[in-house]
């Protein structure tokens, strides 16, 4: 429990006061120019995505002077934007309640059972799990998925892309459940109430930190990725945004400001999740990271 | 609270019997996420390796070809090339990549303003769709267009063909993989640098200790754990890379066969020419090649990682 918290009062406490020595100023221009490094192709995308054909060639990268919103509306129209919007909601929301509710309990008899054989074996299962690339499970999965019909399907996707974050889910749960005391459980059990009530009425609800930046963690992951959906969903309207866009990118990359305009609106919807989130996102990866 | 101390002897034999029913719970929470795993991860693993001793074109039933399929690897050119590219990948990214995570890491531990600014843009390219970020950074290295060139041209240089020429394009991949990297590694080494006791770097500085000195005797030290995950992750994840390259280049393109990688070779092995025991045996020659360097990795741990408990 300690963690998730202490790294957010880290957080809290940036504003002491700069020695300001010349070392100081000299790191803080080198943290600048890298910022310029990290900040410009997002800068290069906006600027290419709100200009015109002919700004573009007349100002190339100065700041524009006014918005093309056509670009957009282009965009959204020529690449199907809420088709691909849709299918990347519907595949990132299912895939994440998925893995919170079945990570969670799996992860909460884990933690509770340390002397059970059985239950320290499934969990070596899902750490070695944590290990396997990719690649090695592709073709399996993808006959497996024809066999069954869910090729160029969400639920295909769903399964699939929660089946590779499992693994990890679990391992940080069972670190974060075994840090929560037990006698509350005890109390709750004395009183009467049985497993499924304790869990999800009162070791749930304390679970609250690592579960959000876990959360956020999770859909990014979902969202985000684009070799998994590569395989599964190959036909057009079952394409996740990242998906669309690289196809669509193929298409019109001739049409460059609304090729841009497009992959702004794709990174949209991420870059303000982070924005609003970092602190979670940050400190989630860094609890990770510790337990790990 | 109470109530559990003044009658724990009194119930403990009720708790039993009421335990193995409520304990029937356990197989229902847990049985979802153990199929899913065996399913979905445990089973196609065993198959592969099935796969990659069988010869399975398009839908027909496998046949089995012994060590075939392996003895042809041994011979495939293109399959050594593949492995050629990613270790040169990995030897570009994973030193540059890692000792820049970790100089941005320890710059950000300094106590200065907008600290949280600087982290947050910082972790910016990891969350940005990669499909998105692959293909602005094929624009910035546009031969006529891309913002490179430009700015070359206005010191009046004719720009290359970054993408494009054979001797170019494994490095200009490299960029974008160290800086897609460097965000999620400097976080992981920020959190392993803020668990560094104060007093370690007091008591350097009362022994005379410069800043270089204190990073060598101190700081590597102390965050080596970390600092041996983070290496690990990233040797992993070089050896594996894919979306950057298929994105960024066609089988078509010039360059092709200086960046292809073997998750690559693997795809179109598999996908594009259906030839799926083969392609089942890159993947597990992959795969084995990597849990090898990960073992003499953790083998290696003992003569630098120093670990406190």
């Amino acid at each position: 429990m300690g963690r998730a918290e202490q790294t957010g009062t880290l957080m809290g406490k940036q504003t002491k006061i700069p020695r300001k020595s010349v070392g100081n100023i000299l790191s803080f221009i080198l943290k600048l120019c890298i910022i310029l490094l990290f900040v410009s192709p997002f800068y290069i995308a906006i600027v290419y995505a709100v200009k015109s054909p002919e700004e573009t060639i007349a100002t190339g990268l100065a700041f524009p002077t006014s918005i093309h919103w056509e670009n957009f509306t282009e965009a959204i129209e020529v690449s199907n934007f809420w088709n691909a919007s849709k299918n990347s909601l519907i595949v990132t929301v299912a895939s994440v309640i998925l893995l919170t509710v079945l990570c969670t309990m799996a992860a909460y008899v884990i933690a509770r059972n340390p002397r059970s054989k059985f239950y320290q074996g499934l969990y070596y299962v899902f750490l070695a799990a944590i290990m396997l690339p990719f690649q090695v499970l592709m073709l399996p999965l993808y006959v497996q998925l024809k066999d069954f019909g869910l090729m160029n399907t969400r639920i295909g996707l769903i399964l699939i892309i929660s089946s590779f974050q499992l693994a990890y889910n679990i391992f940080v749960y069972v670190g974060f459940i075994k840090s929560i005391s037990l006698e509350i459980e005890e109390a709750a059990f004395i009183d009467g109430a049985g497993k499924f009530v304790t869990f999800w009425k009162i070791v749930f609800p304390l679970m609250k930190p690592i579960v959000s930046s876990n959360l956020v963690l999770n859909a990014l992951a979902v969202w985000n990725d684009f070799q998994i959906s590569l395989i599964i969903s190959q036909k057009p309207e079952v394409r996740t945004i990242p998906l669309t866009q690289y196809f669509f990118f193929g298409q019109y990359s001739v049409k460059l400001n609304m090729a841009f305009a497009a992959f702004v609106l794709a990174m949209l919807p991420i870059i303000v999740l982070y924005f609003l989130m970092q602190k979670y996102i940050i400190g989630g990866v860094m609890a990770g990271a510790v337990k790990g | 609270m109470k109530k559990t101390r003044n009658t724990g002897v009194a119930v403990s034999k009720k708790i039993t019997k009421r335990q193995i029913k409520t304990w029937g719970y356990a197989y229902a929470f847990i049985a979802p996420t153990v199929l899913g795993i065996l399913i979905l991860n445990i089973w196609p693993i065993i198959q592969s390796f099935y796969y990659s001793f069988h010869e399975v074109k398009g839908f027909k039933t496998p046949e089995f070809v012994g060590l075939d399929n392996y003895v042809r690897i041994m011979q495939d050119s293109e399959f050594w090339l593949s492995i050629k590219n990613v270790f040169i990948y990995a030897v570009i990214t994973v030193p540059i990549g890692v000792l820049l995570s970790l100089l941005l890491a320890v710059l950000l531990n300094e106590h200065i303003r907008g600290k949280s600014l600087f982290r947050c843009i910082y972790f910016l390219p990891v969350v940005s769709t990669p499909a998105a970020v692959a293909l602005v950074w094929k624009w910035l290295y546009n031969k006529d267009f891309g913002l490179f060139n430009q700015i070359l041209a206005v010191l009046g240089i004719q720009g290359p063909d970054w993408l494009g020429n054979p001797a170019l394009a494994m490095t200009a991949v490299s960029v974008v993989g160290i800086w897609s990297m460097l965000g999620y590694n400097m976080i992981i080494l920020l959190a392993g640098l803020q668990d560094i006791p104060k007093e370690l770097y007091e008591a350097a500085e009362i022994d005379g200790a410069g800043w270089f000195a204190k990073f060598r005797k101190v700081t590597i030290p102390m965050v080596s754990p970390t600092l041996f995950f983070v290496l690990v992750t990233t040797i992993i994840s070089a050896l594996q890379v894919f979306d950057t390259i298929y994105m960024m280049f066609k089988p078509s393109a010039p360059s092709f066969k200086s960046v292809e990688s073997v998750v690559y070779l693997f795809y179109r092995y598999t996908f594009q020419n259906y030839n799926k025991g083969y392609g089942s045996t890159v993947a597990v020659v992959l795969f084995v090649i990597i849990m090898l360097i990960t073992l003499i990795q953790t083998k290696l741990q003992n003569k630098w990682v120093h670990y406190n408990d």
